[in-house]
């Protein structure tokens, strides 16, 4: 309870500095990170509680992108409409390559999420006639209408994006306590075990991976209108999987909050190294890369982990244990 | 009244290895009944046949009436056939009730009765005050009670326990022991493999031997750890009381 | 019928480089289970490495350019071992996903590091391999991958007597089995850990030395190869580092007779379906000897 009440806070708190603040490219890139970090929870709700790494995270995004635009382009559906047949098609690819990984560890089946992201690429490029390739679908902006998920002001995306990132968080927190989040426990320490204990493992794995792929399929219909674009090799890319990922970890896989501190941090440094050092010549990519690793030899647990060690440090009290997740 | 359970001509090899090579067996309801037999004997893998880990080769197994061809272990855990580990995994991310709790929410129960259920489960085998703990940094007995703990939940009609005395406590052996005889008496059967010998003989109704995949003794257990068989099965000398797992 | 054979002929000239790195990253991935995303970034800075050298200056003859070769083999092993030493040896005690992390954030920044010190230039060292090629009858060879296709044999050959017969070879392939096993048996980890690390990266630096009379250099090369090299080693099998020279070759050759007959979006999901299937159908690859290693 006490979690939700956080959360909510959190939540006004951050509607309230987007609408005060002046500046709408700062509000942009806050939207961005909350889209990130939407993506991060809806990854953690598998990789996270699993065990199992997901690096084709991605091919959520573009297939409920992809649905929901073209439903849009062609047959004039309304987004909030042809959203939920973009999550419909997500949650079905889920099913499919759940089902098939079913046997799959580790990094095979992290292999085997990449792969499948790649193979939905490539069939959006090469079927350009109906996807429009390798450029993509622009969408027509003709004037806002919240129908069409079509704002001027960019702060409309932001406030939608939070409120997302809130509600994700907020389920999230009722998630991991509730009967589903057990078994995902269960599963995830001894496949075996959770099976003796009358736990039908199949069946919950697929349904994680399907809950996993909703959610990231919902960040993905508002995203593409947020963009106003939509560039498959950014959709369906490996880049977009490995940031997804990497905010998640960065943050803190244990953490409910991990996914937002890390997008906070990556998008932080990301927008600062562009600011400072300029967009060309490879720092920011480099300043980004290295924190990584900086980060990670100093506390592979995370951000999450390493603020709750400095205040525990502070406080004079002895850090949590290894592992232990709190909030 | 139709046995609760009922082996017929099982048979399982994996390759060349015969493990169980014709294992016919019933079990009566209600009751304690000790399976041993020196390693290599096939009771691991009886009890991996029993649960659906493995498919046997040849032969059947029935549950209360029940043919269990085909049913995956889950399955058959709900039908109220469990089993205990002799490796237990602690489940990390849950608390020790929580890690219980989750057979009781298999079984249909909504959180909080669950919930209830768990604590009475631990406070039977003497872990209540685990019961908030993360079992991570607990030993390998307090696991194994957890296991068991876990699997009662499920208000079996069968529970296979597999070598569960072996690394527990004094204390909580004598706990166990009385919780097993407790449920038995309530109607619960059991289905015990040990090496424990005298453990074995004191909690047992019934002694059955295995050797070499097939069921070599049956009976009561003086006369069973008496049976010449029985003793040269173990090569004469292991079972003179102080065997161990 | 000369398009196919010649499709199937780049195809293995192709693979030889695809071997080449695919060894060292089985090698990596079978001793120690992980997965090292910025083992392409280790190829980009052998081939950066490899130029630097050549810019040194180039003997006369046409082979002169591949006397960087063993230097950059050498100076990239040694690079390997401060890897190993300096980040590796204390991940090895992290899960698997500040591992992953750790790798990808190396190879993200690598690749931003060599963007910034040498530029998003591509590069070529100007040297009469560049271009070259052979001919047998109807079909030509391209000079430089062929080359590069004979040394990775030799390497593979190599490297399976290294396995079979020294006590490092037998030490790795037991800690590839099971590190408790081999702990056991009184093998240190640690140092096999070490050692294969070292070879891994000097084989991807070989690679790489292999690849600049040809190929263009710049700072995400590596990007193309690793994610290839992955998919050969689950394909070959995990742990069987000769069976990864033959999933290499197979790479090289599906990439060449796709991109022949499919257009380039098809043929790169060719490759990650031949993959998918393998993994679903054959998980202990297509030349292992049947251990199921899932």
């Amino acid at each position: 309870m006490r979690r939700a009440i956080a959360i909510c806070a959190l939540w006004a708190l951050a509607a309230f500095a987007g609408l005060a603040t002046k500046s709408d490219y700062l509000v942009s890139v806050a939207t961005a990170t909350a889209f990130l970090a939407l993506w991060g929870q809806s990854w953690n709700l598998l990789s996270g509680l699993t065990g199992n790494i997901s690096l084709g995270h991605s091919v959520f995004v573009a297939v409920a992108a992809y649905v929901t635009l073209l439903l849009f382009q062609d047959a004039g559906l309304s987004p909030l409409l042809g959203g939920v047949a973009g999550i419909a098609a997500a949650v079905l690819l889920a099913a499919v390559i759940g089902a098939a990984t079913l046997r799959l560890k580790g990094p095979y089946f992290t292999l085997a999420t990449l792969s499948a992201a790649a193979v939905v690429l490539s069939l959006i490029l090469h079927y350009s006639e109906l996807t429009g390739g390798p450029s993509g679908i622009a969408i027509p902006f003709a004037e806002d209408s919240p129908a069409k998920l079509e704002f001027t002001n960019v702060r409309a995306y932001f406030l939608i994006a939070v409120t997302l990132l809130a509600a994700v968080t907020l389920f999230l927190a009722f998630f991991r306590k509730s009967r589903l989040g057990f078994y995902i426990a269960a599963i995830k320490s001894s496949e075996e075990a959770a099976a003796a204990a009358g736990i039908h493992v199949a069946r919950i794995k697929v349904l994680t991976f399907c809950v996993s792929a909703a959610l990231t399929g919902l960040g993905g219909v508002v995203y593409v209108f947020f963009i106003g674009f939509a560039d498959p090799n950014f959709l369906s890319g490996l880049t977009l999987s490995v940031e997804i990922a990497l905010i998640a970890v960065v943050g803190g896989t244990g953490y409910l909050v991990g996914p937002i501190v890390g997008a906070v941090f990556y998008e932080t440094i990301d927008a600062g190294a562009n600011a400072f050092l300029g967009a060309a010549g490879g720092w920011d990519v480099m300043i980004l890369g290295f924190s990584v690793v900086a980060l990670v030899m100093t506390e592979p647990r995370g951000l999450c982990a390493l603020a709750q060690g400095v205040a525990a440090r502070l406080a004079r009290r002895p850090p949590p244990p290894a592992g232990e997740s709190v909030r | 009244m139709t046995a609760l359970l009922e082996l017929d001509g099982i048979a399982k090899s994996f390759g060349a290895i015969r493990s169980l090579i014709d294992v016919s067996l019933a079990l009566e309801q209600h009751g304690i009944v000790g399976l041993i037999g020196p390693n290599g004997a096939g009771k691991s893998t009886l009890i991996n046949v029993l649960t659906g880990v493995y498919l046997p080769n040849s032969g059947s197994v029935r549950f209360a009436g029940r043919d269990l061809a085909g049913l995956t272990t889950a399955e058959r855990a709900r039908l109220g056939l469990v089993r205990t580990f002799q490796r237990p995994t602690a489940i990390a991310d849950l608390t020790c009730v929580e890690g219980v709790m989750v057979g009781a929410l298999c079984r249909g129960l909504s959180l909080s009765a669950a919930r209830a259920e768990a604590l009475s489960k631990l406070a039977l085998l003497g872990l209540a005050g685990s019961a908030a703990l993360s079992p991570r940094t607990l030993p390998t007995g307090h696991l194994k009670l957890l296991d068991f703990a876990r699997v009662l939940t499920l208000n079996p009609r069968l529970v296979l326990l597999d070598e569960l005395m072996a690394g527990l406590s004094q204390n909580e052996l004598a706990v166990v022991l009385d919780a097993i005889e407790r449920l038995a008496a309530q109607g619960t059967t059991f289905l015990v493999v040990e090496h424990l010998m005298d453990v074995i003989k004191r909690l047992s109704h019934r002694l059955v031997v295995l050797d070499a995949g097939r069921v070599v003794a049956e009976g009561a257990p003086a006369e069973v750890i008496a049976d010449p068989r029985v003793v040269e099965a173990y090569l004469g000398g292991e079972e003179s009381g102080h065997a161990h797992a | 019928m000369t398009i196919l054979a010649q499709a199937i002929l780049n195809g293995l000239l192709i693979g030889g480089v695809y071997a080449l790195v695919a060894m060292g990253l089985n090698l990596m991935f079978g001793v120690m289970k992980l997965v090292n995303f910025a083992h392409g970034e280790f190829l980009m800075a052998g081939m950066y490495v490899a130029v630097a050298l050549a810019g040194l200056g180039l003997p006369a003859g046409t082979f002169g350019i591949y006397w960087v070769a063993l230097p950059t083999t050498f100076l990239m092993a040694a690079f390997g071992l401060a890897f190993y030493l300096l980040l590796l040896d204390r991940a090895a005690h992290f899960g698997e996903s500040p591992q992953i992390l750790l790798t990808i954030g190396l190879s993200i920044g690598a690749q931003g590091l060599a963007q910034v010190v040498r530029g998003s230039d591509f590069q070529l060292v100007p040297n009469p391999v560049n271009g070259a090629a052979l001919h047998l009858g109807a079909l030509s060879l391209q000079l430089g991958p062929a080359i590069a296709f004979v040394v990775a044999l030799a390497v593979t050959i190599a490297m399976a007597r290294v396995l079979r017969r020294t006590r490092f070879g037998k030490s790795a392939r037991a800690v590839a089995e099971s590190v408790e096993t081999a702990e056991m048996l009184g093998i240190d980890a640690r140092r096999v850990y070490v050692a294969s690390t070292a070879i891994a990266i000097g084989l991807v630096g070989l690679a790489g030395a292999l690849l600049i009379p040809y190929h263009y250099t710049f700072p995400n090369v590596g990007q193309n190869f690793v994610v290839v090299a992955f998919l050969a080693i689950v394909i070959a099998g995990l742990g069987n580092v000769v069976g990864a020279v033959f999933g290499g070759l197979l790479m090289g050759v599906m990439q060449s007779l796709t991109a022949s007959y499919l257009d380039l979006d098809l043929s790169t999901a060719a490759i990650y379906v031949l993959f998918l299937a393998v993994l679903l159908l054959r998980p202990q690859g297509l030349f292992s000897r049947g251990r199921r290693t899932l």
